[in-house]
């Protein structure tokens, strides 16, 4: 009994009446992940339940050579960009448990992808030569692939939220996924890759059905206040 | 509780890996198309037979000589087992409307006349292309109408006695040529040198003009030409109606000779019935006629000189001398000649995007002066630009390329350069409409299922027993798809692929094949893994080499 009060002589009252920490506090924040840079705001609903909306933009480029089971390499110039609007409300599952486990919360929620997917445009490496006749990539042509995932998107996933760096500061880490189910794919070619297309859609397409979960990593920095 | 979200946990973390790699079995090929312009030429003995002599070797001449190509996309030309040359332009040299390209494509072999065909593309020939069929003359197996001599001449110190050799009359022609050296005569080469050796050997070769070969074999293989160096230095287009031709060859010790240290009388015979132009009458002793040069390295006519017509042992003839050795040719004045006229073909008949090979014939007078014109023509492409022929009356006859070779038109019309003359054809021998599909999967590729339909020149010709005739352009296959209503179902045919890789070029032929109206024709072509891709040929042997083409071709994607 005495071990049980020094206990309870550290935390606070939840609204319940109940004796533990209350997690969630109202605070505006960004966020750094896998769905790029965000912005959120969370509102406690309760002594247990938070409340977050935000938003998130990913924009990213790169460009890859791959052979694509042919003996020449082909460059491929990929552009992906994921925007939404999200909403999520987060369960303290153990507000009385020490710091690791009371600072944990379980979320669901979901999001509107106004984008998500990417385009990514093949062309040879290097110049195509038949005899004496040097061809350019511009001129063999190009393959454009275009993969989108778009509409409402549910979300799972966990966190820890209020991991104090100052007074009014504090960090907090999410990781989840949404579903997304499977993505549109289109393909088109151009010049000598025309034939391309009608061929490698249906493989990409197969490729990609199962990519319907959109993993989550995130971290954030919130003000409370 | 805990385990629970350790549950949860793993579910979420199976959930992102059960993906797979996105460009699995994705392969990139490439199909190239290289050449919208192409030109085939077939190349055949005049007096028929199979194989050419050989060998033979193939030049490209003329001012547009850059831009042309073999189909493997280098500058080395050839002629195929069975008389075809191939070319393609340069896509970054294509004609124009104002700049068409004309270049001279030069046969040449120990064994044949050397020939120089002048060919020009045009805007018109985007989408079917340029066919000729030329006809050469084997010297060991001349046609009627064509004496070829070879006689020798011994020779002192490097000169000739005062004689002369001569053709024969042979062949259905009495028409001779004889050469006549004073004593003493050196020959040079075309260094200027002196050449060495006990023995002056010869080829002559005369044509008469009264013949269809004599016309046929007219250097340039057509009267017109738009190369004639006239009187004046100016070079011009014309008209050649021949009275003698005679080409003459000479050498020592295996090198050519090209001029002489003395002139060289010659003496040609010349068609009795030939009316002079400039006198409107038969041609007479007294009369004079205009002598031309040709080389056949230019595809060039030059006026030389002009030649009086004297009586030779009781027949009419031209007499003069010559420097130099090429082709000498006895004309009147050269008429006029255009290379800018055209025709349009008019037909109801026709059908939307459907091409109809056909061959023209242009005659002036009873001068075939334009034959073997190969052209396709449809709805949407009705005009094609007409290579040299005389200026004003003239007969076009244009008949079905293949098959039956109906006649579909044949009128007077008067071409004037730059004129486009206008021609109703009568419906054509149209079959029912045949679709013919063609899909490769490469042995390397069988487990990926990769198929390949391949872009190609299809050509084609009615299979008989022994067949020579030409294999006329059926059209171009475009991803193994091609619709045409050229063909016949009750008959059987041969068709050629010409494919061009990145790498090379190859023709395919298939023989005796039938083809079937209205359902497509497939033709599935693997290694036999795959049992709805089986490899054709009748024979191991040619299984076997069909096998090796098609493992060429899937190397080369």
């Amino acid at each position: 009994m005495l071990t049980c009060e020094v206990t309870y002589a550290q935390d606070a009252w939840l609204q319940d009446g109940k004796p533990g920490n209350p997690l969630f506090k109202n605070s505006v924040g960004f966020t750094v992940g896998t769905q790029g840079i965000g912005a959120e705001v969370g509102v406690p609903l309760s002594s247990r339940f938070n409340l977050r909306l935000g938003t998130s933009l990913l924009p990213y480029e790169g460009d890859v050579v791959k052979k694509f089971n042919s003996s020449r390499n082909y460059t491929n110039d990929f552009k992906v960009e994921f925007m939404n609007f999200d909403g999520f409300i987060d369960w303290q599952p153990f507000p009385k448990a020490g710091a690791f486990f009371r600072k944990l919360a379980l979320t669901a929620g979901g999001a509107y992808f106004y984008k998500a997917g990417g385009t990514a445009t093949t062309k040879l490496s290097e110049s195509y030569f038949v005899g004496d006749l040097e061809f350019t990539p511009d001129e063999v042509g190009e393959i454009r692939s275009n993969v989108e995932w778009k509409g409402w998107a549910p979300y799972v996933g966990f966190g820890w939220h209020q991991v104090t760096i100052s007074k009014n500061f504090n960090l907090g880490f999410n990781f989840g996924t949404y579903y997304v189910g499977s993505p549109d794919v289109k393909m088109s070619a151009t010049n000598w890759l025309a034939p391309n297309a009608p061929k490698n859609e249906p493989i990409l397409r197969r490729n990609l059905e199962d990519y319907k979960w959109l993993p989550k990593v995130e971290i954030k920095l919130n003000f409370n206040y | 509780m805990k385990k629970t979200l350790y549950i949860y946990f793993l579910a979420l973390i199976a959930a992102f890996s059960a993906c797979k790699n996105p460009t699995d079995d994705i392969t990139i090929e490439v199909y190239p198309q290289v050449f919208n312009y192409r030109t085939s030429i077939r190349v055949k003995d005049i007096n028929g037979g199979g194989a050419l002599p050989g060998p033979l070797t193939v030049k490209i001449e003329g001012a547009d000589k850059d831009a042309v190509y073999s189909l493997d996309g280098t500058k080395n030309y050839s002629i195929s087992n069975d008389g075809y040359i191939y070319l393609g332009i340069n896509p970054r040299m294509e004609p124009t409307a104002s700049h068409p390209l004309q270049f001279n494509v030069k046969v040449s072999g120990a064994s044949i006349l050397d020939v120089n065909i002048p060919t020009e593309v045009t805007t018109a020939d985007l989408s079917n292309g340029v066919f000729k069929s030329i006809e050469v003359l084997n010297l060991i197996n001349p046609p009627r109408g064509v004496s070829v001599a070879s006689p020798s001449v011994a020779l002192t110190g490097n000169a000739t006695p005062a004689t002369s050799i001569s053709t024969e009359a042979e062949n259905g022609t009495n028409l001779l040529t004889t050469l006549s050296f004073a004593a003493g005569t050196q020959l040079k080469n075309a260094n200027g040198d002196v050449l060495a050796g006990g023995t002056l050997n010869s080829t002559l070769v005369n044509l008469d003009v009264r013949t269809d070969a004599g016309i046929a074999l007219f250097p340039g293989a057509s009267l017109t030409s738009e190369n004639i160096l006239d009187e004046s230095g100016n070079v011009v287009t014309g008209t050649f109606d021949p009275a003698a031709v005679t080409d003459i060859l000479l050498s020592i010790g295996g090198q050519n000779v090209k001029t002489f240290t003395s002139p060289v009388k010659i003496t040609q015979d010349i068609d009795p019935t030939y009316v002079n132009s400039a006198t409107g009458a038969v041609v007479k002793v007294g009369d004079v006629l205009k002598v031309y040069s040709y080389d056949v390295e230019t595809g060039q006519f030059k006026y030389e000189m002009n030649a009086n017509v004297i009586n030779r042992a009781g027949k009419l003839a031209v007499e003069y001398s010559i420097t130099h050795l090429t082709t000498w040719i006895v004309s009147n004045a050269v008429g006029a000649g255009c290379s800018s006229s055209s025709l349009k073909f008019t037909g109801s008949w026709m059908k939307d995007n459907v091409s109809y090979p056909i061959n023209i014939t242009v005659k002036s007078g009873s001068t075939t002066v334009l034959s073997g014109y190969y052209v396709n023509v449809s709805k949407e492409a009705n005009t094609i630009n007409l290579p040299a022929v005389p200026a004003g009356s003239v007969t076009i006859t244009v008949n079905e390329a293949g098959g039956a070779q109906k006649q579909l038109a044949s009128q007077q019309a008067t071409i004037t350069c730059g004129g486009t003359v206008s021609v109703a054809l009568s419906p054509y021998t149209e079959s029912s409409q045949v679709t013919m599909l063609l899909s490769v999967k490469c042995p390397a590729n069988i487990a990926a299922g990769v198929v390949v339909k391949p872009t190609f020149d299809l050509y084609y010709r009615e299979h008989t027993t022994n067949n020579n005739a030409d294999f006329l352009p059926l059209g171009k296959v475009v991803d193994g798809a091609l619709t045409t209503t050229i063909l016949d179902a009750t008959k059987t045919y041969d068709f050629k692929g010409v494919y061009v890789g990145n790498s090379k070029s190859f023709t395919k032929v298939v023989g005796n094949k039938k083809v079937v109206a209205d359902v497509p024709n497939s033709l599935n072509v693997g290694n036999g893994e795959d049992p709805n891709y089986t490899y054709i040929g009748s024979t191991a042997v040619s299984k076997q080499n069909n096998l090796n083409m098609l493992n060429d071709a899937c190397n080369d994607l």
